[in-house]
């Protein structure tokens, strides 16, 4: 079973008051990763369906200008899931 | 929100008395694995084949559960986790996630979660498992 795409990669610069904040601080603040990671600004991310049954999207894949990529895997109830279009 | 698929078994367990979810009670842990969960008869930890690779320790990491319960509806809260692979790529794919009770005898598996395909964090990259306003509700 292939993922969906729900959003397209996009700037999360550009996305700032569309991500939720601990998005953008779980990048900030993770010191495992490269210095570069960790700053959001250098980053892309595009929104995915886990499944094609999905009606929001539950995967975010964040993609570093270095190659790296850091996914967020939302599981839980409750929370609002960012969606964006690019015309 | 990927769909939360309950053990069968875990259902009973409720009914007996296996969990305490408080804070104060179990510590609720959370795997990553790679065999598709047999939600008939599984019903412990080591049912389940979890990834190997730097930055994954086997037994996963604490949910840091608590439980509240308001007008007749049990909420479990927990927060979010990270994974980051370090040294090297995971040497295992994974798609499975499940949560799982590490205070009592067997080590009781909970719930699980589908990613939808295989994934692979490698070296230097993360995986986050987000857990919204609550993990699951009871009433």
């Amino acid at each position: 079973m292939a993922h969906v795409q729900a959003c397209p990669k996009y700037p999360v610069a550009k996305l700032f008051n569309v991500l939720p904040a601990k998005y953008i601080e779980a990048l900030e603040q993770n010191q495992k990763i490269a210095s570069c990671c960790r700053h959001p600004e250098n980053h892309e991310v595009e929104a995915f369906y886990s499944n094609e049954n999905e009606k929001t999207p539950d995967i975010y894949k964040f993609h570093c200008r270095c190659g790296r990529v850091h996914t967020r895997f939302c599981i839980g109830q409750g929370d609002v899931r960012p969606f964006w279009e690019v015309r | 929100m990927a769909s939360l698929n309950k053990y069968q078994d875990f259902v009973q367990q409720l009914l007996t008395g296996v969990h305490n979810f408080t804070s104060a009670g179990a510590t609720i842990k959370t795997v990553i694995h790679t065999d598709a969960p047999t939600l008939a008869s599984d019903d412990e930890l080591a049912d389940l084949t979890q990834i190997t690779g730097t930055g994954y320790t086997s037994g996963g990491e604490d949910m840091q559960n608590d439980m509240t319960e308001t007008g007749g509806t049990a909420t479990v809260t927990g927060v979010d986790q990270t994974w980051t692979a370090g040294a090297a790529d995971w040497s295992s794919s994974a798609r499975y996630i499940t949560d799982y009770n590490d205070s009592v005898t067997g080590k009781k598996v909970c719930w699980s979660y589908d990613y939808g395909t295989t994934f692979l964090v490698g070296n230097g990259e993360s995986f986050t498992v987000d857990r919204g306003a609550s993990v699951i509700t009871v009433s």
